[in-house]
C-alpha cells in the first residue's frame, strides 16, 4: 500500500508540473525575445538577459 | 496580545535580524546576479516573495498529507516539484502580463526553482516548534495547530520580504558603486561581495534585539 501512495504522489506532482510546463511553453514570449544563447545558461552569468538588445559584454573600467 | 507580539517577533526576526541572505548566504547567486539594476531587483524580489509564500502554503499541507500516508521521506522531492511548478506558473504570468520584467529578469526567473531560499523555507516551516524554540517563544502557543500554521506563514512571508529588502537595498548601493572609483582587483563581483559582507555585519549587530 505504501508503494502505491508513493507512486500516486509522484504521478500527481509530476503530472501537475508537466501540465504547467506545457502551458508555459505555449505562452507567447514578448516581441523580439528569443532563446537564450548557450553561454548564458549558467548560474554564474550575470550579464545575460532575455532580450537580444540587452545582451552585452561586461564593461571594464 | 501575546500571539500578536510573537507573530511580530517572528516576522521582524525573519526579515531583518535573521535575514536569510545575509546570515546564511542562501540565494546569493540571484542576489549578486540580478542586483545590477534596481528594476530587475524589485521584480526578482516580488517574484521570490510570491513563490516562497505560495510554496510554503502548499508545502505545509503537503507535509501533513505525507505524514498521514507515512511517506515523509518523499518530502524533498515533493517540495522540489511544487516549487518547480510554481516557478513555471510565475514565469507564465510574468511573460503574459509583464513583458518588460520578463526581458530584464532573464535566466534568473527559471532559476528561482534552484534558489536555496525557497527550499530552505519550505523545509523549515514543517518544523515550526524548532523556529519558535530558537526565538524563545516555545510555550503553550507551540502546541496549537492553527497558531503553528500562522507562525509558519508569517515566517515564510518575513523571509521572502527579507530577501526582497536585501536585494533592493543592495541594487541601490550597487548603482552608487558603479560611479565610485573601485580598485581593479575589486571590480564587479569582488566589491559586491565585500559590500554584502558589510551589510551582513550591520544586520547581525541587531541580532540581540529580540
Amino acid at each position: 500500500m505504501r508503494y502505491l501512495y508513493i507512486l500516486l504522489v509522484l504521478i500527481v506532482f509530476v503530472g501537475v508540473f508537466c501540465l504547467i510546463w506545457y502551458l508555459n511553453s505555449r505562452t507567447k514570449k514578448p516581441d523580439d525575445c528569443g532563446e537564450l544563447p548557450e553561454e548564458c545558461k549558467h548560474c554564474s552569468v550575470t550579464i545575460c538577459k532575455n532580450h537580444p538588445k540587452d545582451q552585452k559584454t561586461e564593461e571594464k573600467k | 496580545m501575546e500571539v500578536i507580539t510573537s507573530l511580530l517577533v517572528v516576522f521582524i526576526t525573519a526579515m531583518i535580524t535573521n535575514n536569510i541572505v545575509l546570515t546564511t548566504g542562501y540565494g546569493i547567486c540571484s542576489y549578486i546576479g540580478v542586483s545590477k539594476n534596481r528594476k530587475s531587483a524589485f521584480g526578482m524580489g516580488v517574484a521570490l516573495v510570491f513563490v516562497v509564500f505560495m510554496a510554503s502554503l502548499v508545502s505545509y499541507f503537503l507535509e501533513m498529507l505525507l505524514v498521514a500516508l507515512n511517506i515523509e521521506f518523499m518530502q524533498t522531492i515533493c517540495f522540489i516539484l511544487v516549487i518547480a511548478s510554481l516557478v513555471q506558473l510565475v514565469e507564465m504570468i510574468v511573460k503574459k502580463f509583464l513583458p518588460s520584467l520578463y526581458k530584464s529578469l532573464g535566466i534568473y526567473l527559471p532559476l528561482i526553482t534552484t534558489n536555496c531560499v525557497v527550499l530552505y523555507v519550505t523545509k523549515q516551516i514543517c518544523d515550526v516548534e524548532t523556529i519558535l524554540t530558537g526565538l524563545g517563544l516555545s510555550g503553550s502557543l507551540a502546541n496549537n495547530g492553527f497558531f503553528n500554521f500562522l507562525f509558519a506563514m508569517v515566517y515564510a512571508l518575513g523571509t521572502g520580504l527579507g530577501y526582497f529588502v536585501c536585494i533592493v537595498l543592495f541594487s541601490t548601493i550597487r548603482t552608487k558603486i558603479d560611479y565610485s572609483p573601485v580598485k581593479r582587483g575589486f571590480y564587479g563581483a569582488g566589491i559586491a561581495l565585500v559590500t554584502t559582507a558589510l551589510m551582513a555585519l550591520t544586520i547581525t549587530g541587531l541580532a540581540g534585539i529580540f
